[in-house]
């Protein structure tokens, strides 16, 4: 029986300016969670998080000992969280086997970053809340990790992810939300292979959602979400919350199904939210652009015979 | 407190000070010392006393400052302090590393250096006493500083300070103002020696003790009031 486990945080404000909304998060026991979210949110996300008494945070940058050998740091985690771990268990884990009597100062950055995890699967709390747990790492250890994480699942607990790379979120997670100014937004991420299926049977389903693609998987905006799209050398680019991820669809496809949710094809290669437009910016008397009222400052080049049809719509 | 985390903090503490070759090398200091000076032939108390107060400061203090310096320097301090480890734990743990260090450390100075006391005893208790105060000043002058080459540079002072500080009280007659020296428990524990070696009465053997009492207290109260202020953050 799963049950669910509930996380309030308040929203942070510095000076005035939001910097993380209020966010109420059920999570599923047993599952891993991944959050994307710029770096600011994260910090200020972990401060909260590591105060939790359910949870047990594992900061980025925590420190290792460097003169003791692998073996020699996992009896002294032992030691502090009163665990009874096989030692051998861990060091296949963690893929050690052969170097536990390697000192941490010998090892590689990536093999540091497998090593501070080992408190994870030791301490008592029901909730392991993880910073950026494949930052720069090199593949095998990409691998490794996403199997120890797999078997944190198995010994019942619950993984938070915290990442600003979200292809790093996408790598482990059962679900993946994204943290913004307006909130946690839960992202549709859906495997490849059934997605396919779907397309074979060929029933005329209203779907409005953009499909794009990133890391083999599937994420489906809804059209709201996007900022804009634009097309670079015949690939076409969704761009949601400074983020871009590649559609396969065209940009005349994306004009048609997109222009009812009030978007504009404001230049040859680009399509604009125009919810999303804070003003049009005069460069010369046939150069415009469109700036746009996102987290980052994004502009959008406007064609010189669009901004007649841009006036229509607006309206001046 | 926790017995099987202090161990760990202890085991692992000794692992780490034995492979710093850095900072375990002061240990080698007052043993260098003693030597010269049995060759050189001193047989008074104060000469005597050099290698043993430098030994308490530049091993018990500087040992201790650097072991938590070390884990500031190396963010290790972080991540004990978010483990079920309490701050009382890791000091815990450190201390009596450092103490046992500096017992053995002080016994073979007295050892190389050819003195033998006149009570075992008495002096035993002082020595086990300023062990202790060293430890807590170690343990504050950490408060101050973030890694080990700053915590080489506050140890100078404190050397200068408690170990050459019974010399001041030579220069007393000149300028009565350093007539204050002779309340430092390095000089405190000379003269407790200096009497020892004759016959003594209760309070001869009881002002130095009581003094080195007090500086210890005084010592480990300000050094806990100091953390749980600085700590919290």
């Amino acid at each position: 029986m799963k049950t669910n486990l509930a996380i309030t945080i308040d929203a942070f404000f510095i000076e005035g300016n939001l910097i993380s909304p209020k966010i109420e998060m059920q999570l599923e026991e047993e599952s891993i969670v991944g959050i994307y979210s710029d770096v600011a949110k994260i910090n200020f996300l972990t401060k909260q998080l590591a105060s939790n008494p359910e949870i047990h945070m594992e900061h980025r940058e925590s420190g290792l000992y460097q003169r003791l050998t692998i073996n020699e740091y996992i009896n002294f985690v032992k030691g502090i969280y009163n665990a009874t771990v096989e030692n051998n268990h861990l060091l296949q884990l963690l893929d050690f086997v052969d170097r536990r009597n390697v000192r941490l100062e010998k090892l590689t950055y990536s093999e540091k970053q497998r090593l501070r995890l080992i408190p994870c699967y030791i301490n008592e709390k029901p909730i392991q809340v993880i910073e950026e747990p494949f930052q720069n790492l090199d593949e095998h250890s990409k691998e490794t990790v996403l199997n120890y994480l797999l078997s944190l699942k198995e010994k019942q607990k619950t993984v938070i992810l915290l990442s600003n790379n979200m292809e790093n979120v996408l790598l482990a997670s059962d679900f993946v939300f994204r943290l913004d100014s307006e909130g946690l937004h839960k992202l549709d991420v859906k495997e490849e292979e059934p997605l396919m299926i779907e397309k074979s049977e060929l029933t005329p389903i209203r779907f409005e959602k953009i499909p794009t693609k990133k890391n083999e998987k599937i994420i489906l905006f809804n059209p709201p979400e996007i900022d804009y799209i634009e097309s670079v050398e015949g690939e076409v680019l969704v761009y949601v919350g400074g983020e871009r991820y590649p559609c396969s669809m065209t940009l005349n496809e994306l004009e048609q199904k997109l222009t009812p949710f009030g978007f504009f094809r404001c230049h040859r290669s680009y399509i604009v939210n125009l919810q999303k437009v804070r003003e049009i910016i005069t460069w010369t008397r046939n150069s415009y652009s469109l700036s746009l009222h996102t987290s980052e400052e994004n502009i959008v080049p406007l064609s010189k015979n669009k901004l007649v049809e841009l006036k229509r719509i607006i309206g001046i | 407190m926790n017995f099987s985390r202090i161990q760990a903090i202890f085991i692992k503490d000794y692992k780490e000070f034995s492979r710093n070759y850095a900072v375990s090398i002061m240990v080698l200091l007052p043993l260098i010392m003693a030597f010269i000076y049995n060759k050189t032939g001193v047989n008074n108390i104060q000469a005597y006393f050099l290698p043993i107060n430098l030994a308490f400061t530049s091993v018990t203090a500087f040992v201790q400052c650097c072991l938590i310096a070390e884990e500031k320097e190396r963010n290790t301090l972080r991540s004990l302090m978010l483990s079920p480890a309490t701050l009382f734990d890791i000091l815990l743990g450190k201390s009596l590393l450092v103490f046992s260090i500096s017992a053995v450390t002080v016994l073979l100075s007295i050892f190389l250096v050819g003195y033998n006391p006149g009570n075992w005893l008495i002096l035993g208790i002082a020595l086990f006493l300023s062990i202790v105060f060293y430890t807590g000043l170690g343990t504050l002058g950490a408060l101050f500083t973030k890694t080990i080459l700053e915590a080489s540079v506050v140890i100078l002072p404190i050397i200068l300070l408690f170990s050459f500080g019974p010399f001041l009280t030579v220069l007393a007659e000149n300028i009565p103002v350093l007539k204050v020296a002779e309340w430092l428990p390095s000089t405190q524990i000379i003269l407790l020696a200096e009497s020892l070696e004759v016959s003594y009465t209760l309070s001869d053997v009881l002002i130095p003790i009581m003094t080195i009492l007090i500086w210890t207290i005084i010592i480990w109260l300000s050094t806990i009031f100091l953390y749980k202020k600085r700590m919290v953050d």
